[in-house]
């Protein structure tokens, strides 16, 4: 059966006055319909250049990239959306009109697209908003936006690059578990980048550890903490937490060591 | 017991002290403003009174009651009207071709790295030309009529328009391109959607530092060739030596300035209409 994302032997260098630096070498993982995946590795793994790649961006060195068995490596395709740490909400336009980009950019009609953002405003908890400027949301608002804007396009896999780093604590917990249940809804696969190993256990169904130097992973892990609650903290209180976090950090640090 | 003696003493000068040291914004406006008005007022009636007195020579200086005079008979005699109305042409349009087509210009060498830097050094190089040293030319090869002026005033335009709005369309942030690409859009989309509106708060403020490069211009457009305009208003004063007559066209030229600024002003507003909702 084909995985909704396929990653294949991917390598990328890049040519800088002193030779060929390798950024990644022989990366291979994929994602299934539903399935939460993390990518976790200490900086200077090449998360950014693989988070490009997916999303085409980037074109790599060798390998390639397949969402629901096409080949998409080097274009960018209508089924990945992401999330950036950065909201990247244009600020001379209405949320509504920044929720609706990407709806807009395909040739859907403003009416239709309008109509289609306004049904989700009240699941995002955005209700209200459809008329405000980006510079009058809170952060987490924004964040809750560019979601959005990702989810009204209905994309089979949703990147993450980091999307919740910059915002505290409770309501990065929030956001974590409103993601989860979007996504355990919808079918939606999540991707996500990160080196929070917390938020890759609390999270994810399955883990791939990178090392730096060049990007390559070193070990790829089944989390299962035994509890269905979309709920962080509770997640966070499975009694296996300490278990699967203890693994991926012993597993990043091992390598950090012989590095 | 002394505690309770010291008190009372202390208490009132507190809030004394505190009111003049830290006057409300509002007021704070008021008073500068009516200082400001004073200043004027200070200023106009010294020349006026001296030249009165005789301690200042009228002849050389003027006075403003002499000014007021000639802007008054000027504007009776429909003269005054004619002249800001030939100059305001000269400007809105010379404006219009020049920082409004240059903007444009300059929004649409985004489009290609290539040609941007291929003309850079054309571009730098008419941009160092002084319109002074242009303007004969231009009357040569357009007449002495306004076509000329419109040249000269959008000449005088063009390149800081052009420039600015260039920086501030690659200005545009990479990350924004990427989430457009990441949806599929086209170059022309990518234009339209974010690098124009982003690079807007640029556009204006090349528009806004060209209004007195456009004043510039047309006055100096006047000054070679003309029979209208504030720039010929001020240039017949200084060669009769009407010296109410040269004032009266520089203060023109400052109101102009100021109503050219409000406008744009006004286009600044409404196109930042998102920033302070």
């Amino acid at each position: 059966m084909t995985q909704r994302l396929e990653v294949v032997g991917i390598d990328k260098h890049y040519a800088t006055p002193h030779g060929v630096s390798r950024v990644l070498r022989g990366l291979t993982l994929h994602a299934d319909r539903g399935e939460f995946v993390s990518i976790v590795g200490p900086s200077g793994c090449g998360k950014s250049t693989l988070f490009n790649i997916i999303t085409g961006l980037v074109e790599p060195t060798a390998g390639s990239i397949r969402v629901n068995g096409i080949d998409v490596t080097g274009t960018t395709s209508e089924h990945i959306g992401y999330v950036l740490q950065k909201d990247l909400l244009f600020p001379w336009r209405t949320v509504l009109e920044n929720v609706i980009l990407g709806l807009e950019v395909r040739g859907t009609s403003k009416k239709e697209a309008r109509e289609r953002a306004r049904q989700l405003f009240a699941a995002y908890k955005l209700e209200g908003y459809e008329d405000n400027y980006p510079a009058d949301l809170s952060g987490g608002m924004r964040q809750r936006a560019a979601l959005m804007r990702t989810m009204v396009t209905d994309p089979d896999i949703i990147l993450m690059d980091e999307a919740y780093k910059a915002l505290d604590y409770p309501l990065k917990i929030a956001l974590e578990g409103e993601l989860l249940e979007t996504a355990r809804a919808t079918g939606k696969t999540v991707v996500a980048v990160t080196h929070d190993i917390e938020e890759a256990v609390t999270m994810s169904d399955r883990v791939y550890i990178l090392k730096a130097h060049p990007g390559e992973i070193i070990d790829e892990l089944d989390v299962d903490l035994g509890t269905t609650s979309t709920d962080i903290n509770e997640r966070r209180l499975a009694p296996r937490f300490n278990e699967f976090y203890e693994k991926i950090w012993r597993g990043i640090e091992q390598r950090a060591d012989v590095a | 017991m002394t505690t309770v003696l010291t008190e009372p003493a202390a208490a009132p000068t507190r809030p004394l002290r505190r009111r003049t040291a830290t006057a409300s914004p509002r007021r704070r406006r008021i008073i500068l403003h009516t200082m400001q008005v004073l200043m004027v007022v200070t200023a106009l009636s010294t020349w006026e009174f001296g030249t009165r007195s005789g301690a200042v020579s009228s002849f050389l200086f003027g006075s403003p009651s002499a000014v007021w005079h000639v802007l008054q008979t000027r504007a009776i005699s429909g003269q005054l009207w004619s002249d800001i109305g030939v100059t305001s042409m000269e400007v809105i349009l010379g404006f219009l071709i020049g920082a409004v087509g240059g903007s444009v210009l300059g929004l649409l060498l985004w489009y290609s790295q290539f040609v941007a830097d291929l003309t850079s050094p054309f571009i730098a190089a008419i941009g160092s030309i002084p319109v002074l040293a242009v303007a004969p030319l231009t009357i040569i090869w357009f007449g002495t009529e306004m076509t000329s002026k419109v040249v000269i005033v959008a000449f005088s335009c063009v390149v800081v328009s052009l420039t600015t709005s260039y920086r501030g369309a690659r200005r545009t942030d990479p990350d924004l391109i990427n989430l457009m690409k990441s949806f599929g859009a086209t170059r022309s989309q990518i234009f339209r959607k974010l690098v124009v509106p982003s690079a807007m708060s640029w556009v204006v403020s090349g528009l806004k530092l060209n209004i007195g490069f456009a004043l510039v211009g047309a006055i100096v457009g006047e000054y070679i060739s003309s029979d209208a305009g504030v720039g010929h208003m001020i240039l017949l004063g200084s060669s009769n030596f009407t010296i109410s007559l040269v004032i009266a066209g520089i203060a023109i030229v400052m109101v102009m300035v100021l109503v050219f600024n409000l406008l744009v002003s006004a286009l600044e507003r409404f196109l930042g209409h998102w920033e302070r909702s």
